[in-house]
């Protein structure tokens, strides 16, 4: 109860105040035990001693009275001026002979802080010397925050305090985090800040002290922020207009390399959605080369669980660029369950980013439930409509990536569509809301729905459902004539689903895909934000495909087997499927797989908690709790933000996440010149020091209030003191050596 | 209190005769001034008419005697001077007033136990002694709030010895009065005299003047002699301090230094007006300084009294 209240005093160390306050009791004491110790003294020229007294009652009071009121306001302004008096006004601090000031430090503590160069030290550690002396000399009272640039920053100083050796400490203790910079939000936190201490303090002004390097302009490649301005160019000038709003000055101190180099692994995922047993593993990775050399053979090493699984020469890569490579690893997977996929670069000035880590889980096959509206009759010879597709998804005895299992519409309400990767309805009506509701959930929880249309399908009843289910509306069924079919338009269609057979063809290699006829389709109206994977002559889509949830759905315009179209019967059936899977069927793992700063979070299970173990030796504790409400509310492990990037293992080994830096957002060391900083942040370039030697600002140099006002009271203090001892020899007129009456004899 | 001694002890008179300050007195003539113009009148008019002039002795020259006593026939006789004497030489009388009240047992710091009332009293032996030695008679009254005990003057050679007792044994009242003692006195001396009051005089002081104005009505000569503590006259106390009234039952807790100078203006105060009224009486009045030595202070006083008289 009492803490609190001091610590709301307005002094640099309230508890010392209040310490030297509790003092001020001293002289009252002493006050009080005087009157009560005193010697006795027979007298005999008592008459006088009375006389005396009466005429001087009043006086002596009074005198008394004052000495013990200079005392104790001695004590409390020596107590005040050491404990630093703050003016928390701004009319106080003005009528005391100085405004006061505050000034907010945007230090930009994000992972590219950390590149050490072949000479020198690394632009934090620069930072850091230069934020420590200028902290160190900063008179007492004057007001310092400090905000963290980094998506992993945590709380620094972000309420204002005074300069005093504690906030130099702080700065001295700080280190580099692994979060990527986020140098606009950091900079409309000041603004937030300024615009609240406006009125407190009599001056703000906003300190960047930062790299400058593209990456915190938001480039991801290149060497120039204003040759495609991003949205994260127009959040900085949007803070930097704030600041100045909230009266603040704003002022960078760059502390970058102009020849900082770097590369950096920024993506890496798996081309296909599973890492299947027993297969080859497609993968894809981007490598930024943010230096001004290009960088010859760019080699590649790659390791699964730790074992190194070869090296790749993914090419040369020109400055200020990235270059995506494609890469097959040679080895398969031979267990099933979680690994992880480490990708390396060389070393360089900023190794935390030549590394990207994966977890990822290895499995037999992907399930994929295939829903037949119309069975067929294999006494007749009918086929049903899911026949050419399940077996092109399954065409071998053993070995193939897909699982497919097909049922009947009646037998979809009893399925567990859990252990499903994929729902394929081929030729039904629209199931019941009950159905409806289970596909959502199994959608929106990562699965791929996938819809044919047929002769049982009633669009309209389809596009009726509502929901945002479906990409794309249906609409009216078209009859083509039988000379002139419709046919696919492999030029317009998405080139990651055609890209092989276009070369194919271009190698003289048929494989139907321009000859595909198509004698019936419905007309498919896309939704915003859905994407039209294959197209029609004319420009009809052909393949809808969208996002609802975590999962995806895709809609095709024909029908699955061959009742509307040829296509089942072409040789580009069966690798057209297997590139249409790859492209909707959503890749898991997800959740393994985070930026510097995520929450991991696992599904509960069976365990309660569960302990990793991260780099360096650390440990991170997941929780069990309870996401959601009613029916949808579900347990989870979780724990506190990934602040280090590395692979988290159970305590038996078991990779349980990867946490990567965001090297797309951070790793482009490109510095930017002082001229074009000023434009990108739009303010004159006189503004940007380059390679300070230290922190100083031109603005007008207010002496900190707080250490003037502490001075003053400490003199004022001891003035009182002096005044006492004066006061009370006055009060005395005690002179030793004067004889009032003299002797005569 | 005041003069209070163990009956059975053994009276120590030398303890009031320092030979030194004996010696200093003895050297110094300290007859009234009433008696110098009775002995000059003798010469031409006597004022005490009835008493003898005849020639009594002689006695050996000694610096500060007229020369125009000088007996030159003696001279002639034995090269050596002498000062004729007459008897009316020896009719001085000497009364001794001392104050024997509470406030006179006050012993300073500098000094315990040395109280104002023994400085008092030393005073009065050695005036005493001197002046029976040189056969003038000498009385004593001792007194508080009244004459505890009066003797009358005498230059019987056991005068001394019995004023010297009475001195040691006298035991005070609290309380003064001064003044009424002196009117007391004023009618209880038949003769001229010479009335030495040896008080700190801390007393009403229109009561006292009263007495003194009565004694001077009466022909009589008067010196006051204030004998007062150091720490009287420079209060020179730091400590909060209780002052207990030593001869009122009042008490005053103080800072001294806070108190000192109007301390010290109220007892000078007190002290001019007794001393103005003194010098208008035409009567010898000082202080002496009970850290003051007596073979200071009382030689200093004498000589100083003497060159006035002169």
């Amino acid at each position: 109860m009492l803490l609190p209240m001091i610590a709301m005093l307005p002094f640099v160390s309230p508890g010392l105040f209040a310490a030297g306050a509790a003092c001020v009791s001293i002289p009252i004491i002493i006050h009080l035990l005087n009157r009560r110790r005193f010697r006795q003294k027979p007298w005999a020229a008592m008459q006088f001693l009375i006389a005396a007294y009466r005429r001087n009652v009043r006086r002596l009071k009074l005198q008394r009275l004052l000495l013990l009121l200079l005392r104790c306001l001695a004590i409390l302004l020596i107590a005040a001026g050491i404990a630093q008096f703050i003016p928390i006004s701004r009319g106080l601090a003005a009528l005391l002979g100085s405004g006061s000031r505050l000034t907010i430090v945007v230090w930009n503590n994000a992972y590219p802080m950390g590149y050490v160069p072949t000479s020198g030290q690394s632009p934090f550690a620069e930072s850091r010397r230069l934020l420590t002396n200028w902290s160190r000399r900063l008179p007492g009272g004057e007001w310092t925050a400090v905000i963290g640039a980094s998506s992993n920053s945590g709380p620094l100083l972000e309420k204002p305090v005074p300069a005093s050796p504690s906030v130099t400490n702080l700065i001295a203790r700080q280190k580099v985090t692994e979060g990527s910079p986020q140098i606009a939000a950091a900079l409309m936190k000041a603004a937030a800040l300024a615009k609240a201490w406006r009125k407190r303090v009599a001056h703000v002004r906003v300190w960047l002290v930062s790299d400058e390097t593209a990456s915190d302009f938001g480039c991801r490649s290149g060497n120039n922020p204003l040759a495609k301005p991003s949205g994260d160019l127009h959040a900085l000038r949007q803070a930097v207009k704030a600041i100045g709003a909230a009266g603040a000055r704003f002022r960078v101190f760059d502390v970058g390399r102009p020849d900082a180099a770097n590369m950096a692994v920024t993506e890496l995922r798996f081309t296909r959605p599973a890492v299947l047993i027993g297969h080859d593993i497609h993968l894809q990775l981007k490598v930024l080369n943010s230096g001004a050399q290009a960088e010859p053979n760019v080699s590649v090493r790659f390791l699964i669980d730790g074992v190194s699984s070869g090296r790749q020469t993914i090419g040369t890569i020109r400055p200020w660029s990235a270059m995506t490579a494609n890469v097959l690893l040679p080895d398969p997977i031979e267990l099933p369950g979680l690994h992880a996929l480490t990708v390396r670069l060389a070393a360089d000035g900023l190794p935390i980013d030549n590394i990207r880590q994966r977890v990822f889980r290895a499995r037999t096959a992907l399930k994929v439930l295939l829903v037949d509206g119309k069975p067929g009759d294999p006494a007749q010879g009918v086929l049903a409509s899911t026949a050419w597709l399940e077996a092109a998804l399954a065409p071998a005895d053993k070995g193939n990536r897909f699982a497919p299992r097909r049922i009947e519409i009646d037998e979809l309400p009893g399925a567990d569509l859990r252990h499903y990767a994929a729902v394929v309805l081929s030729d039904i009506a629209p199931p019941g809301a009950a159905d409806i509701q289970r596909l959502e959930r199994f959608v929106q929880r990562g699965g791929t729905l996938m819809i044919y249309p047929g002769e049982e399908a009633d669009a309209s009843a389809w596009t009726h459902l509502g929901g945002g289910l479906l990409p794309a509306a249906y609409g009216a069924r078209i009859h083509t004539p039988a000379k002139t079919p419709q046919t696919l338009d492999v030029t317009r269609s998405a080139r990651s689903i055609m890209a092989p057979f276009i070369a194919a063809q271009r190698q003289g290699i048929h494989t139907g895909i321009f000859h595909i006829a198509i004698h019936q389709y419905v007309q498919l109206i896309p939704r915003a934000h859905a994407d039209v994977l294959l197209k029609m002559r004319g420009g009809a889509p052909l393949l809808v495909e969208g996002d609802f949830g975590r999962g995806r759905v895709a809609v095709w315009g024909t029908s699955c087997d061959t009742r509307w179209t040829d296509l089942p019967a072409q040789p580009a059936f069966l690798p057209l499927i297997y590139r249409v899977m790859d492209q909707v069927l959503v890749a898991r793992g997800g959740r393994h797989n985070l930026l510097v700063g995520r929450k991991l979070v696992l599904a509960a299970g069976h365990q309660t908690r569960m302990e990793l173990r991260g780099p360096g030796g650390s440990t991170m504790e997941l929780t069990e709790m309870l996401v959601g409400a009613g029916k949808s509310g579900h347990l989870q492990l979780s724990g506190a933000p990934m602040d280090t990037a590395g692979v988290y293992r159970t305590t038996a080994g078991v990779p349980m996440a990867a946490v990567n830096v965001d090297a797309a957002a951070g790793s482009n060391l490109a510095h930017i010149a002082a001229r074009a900083a000023a434009e990108c942040f739009s303010i004159p370039a006189s503004r940007i020091v380059t390679e300070p030697e230290e922190l100083r600002s031109s603005h007008r140099s207010a002496t900190g209030p707080a250490g003037n006002i502490g001075w003053l009271m400490l003199m004022l203090g001891l003035l009182m003191l002096a005044s006492e001892a004066l006061a009370a020899r006055a009060f005395s007129r005690y002179r030793l050596s004067t004889q009032t009456m003299g002797v005569q004899a | 209190m005041a003069g209070d001694s163990t009956s059975g002890e053994k009276i120590d008179y030398r303890r009031h005769l320092d030979p030194k300050v004996l010696a200093k007195i003895g050297a110094l003539d300290i007859r009234a001034r009433l008696i110098v113009e009775g002995f000059i009148s003798g010469m031409h008019r006597s004022p005490y008419k009835g008493f003898s002039i005849e020639f009594a002795q002689h006695r050996p020259y000694t610096s500060g005697d007229d020369i125009k006593f000088i007996d030159w026939k003696v001279f002639g006789r034995t090269d050596r001077h002498y000062i004729k004497q007459y008897e009316e030489e020896t009719n001085l009388q000497v009364m001794l007033v001392v104050d024997a009240s509470a406030s006179m047992a006050y012993s300073g710091r500098n000094n315990p136990p040395w109280r104002k009332y023994d400085h008092a009293i030393s005073i009065a032996a050695s005036i005493a002694y001197v002046a029976l030695q040189q056969r003038d008679s000498a009385g004593l009254a001792v007194y508080d709030s009244r004459i505890r005990r009066i003797i009358r003057p005498s230059n019987n050679p056991r005068q001394w010895r019995i004023m010297i007792d009475e001195l040691s044994a006298t035991v005070g009242d609290p309380k003064t009065d001064t003044g009424a003692v002196l009117d007391q006195i004023a009618e209880e001396l038949k003769h001229r005299s010479l009335v030495i009051l040896v008080s700190d005089l801390f007393d009403d002081p229109e009561r006292l003047i009263k007495g003194v104005r009565h004694l001077r009505y009466r022909r009589h000569d008067l010196i006051c002699l204030q004998v007062l503590d150091h720490d009287e006259l420079d209060f020179p106390f730091h400590q909060t301090t209780m002052f207990k009234g030593m001869e009122e039952a009042n008490e005053l807790v103080v800072e001294p230094q806070a108190l000192r100078e109007a301390y010290l203006k109220e007892i000078t105060e007190h002290n001019n007006r007794i001393r103005t009224a003194c010098h208008q009486l035409r009567v010898d009045c000082t202080q002496i300084d009970t850290s003051v030595p007596l073979d200071v202070s009382l030689p200093n006083f004498l000589a100083s009294r003497a060159a006035r008289m002169s």
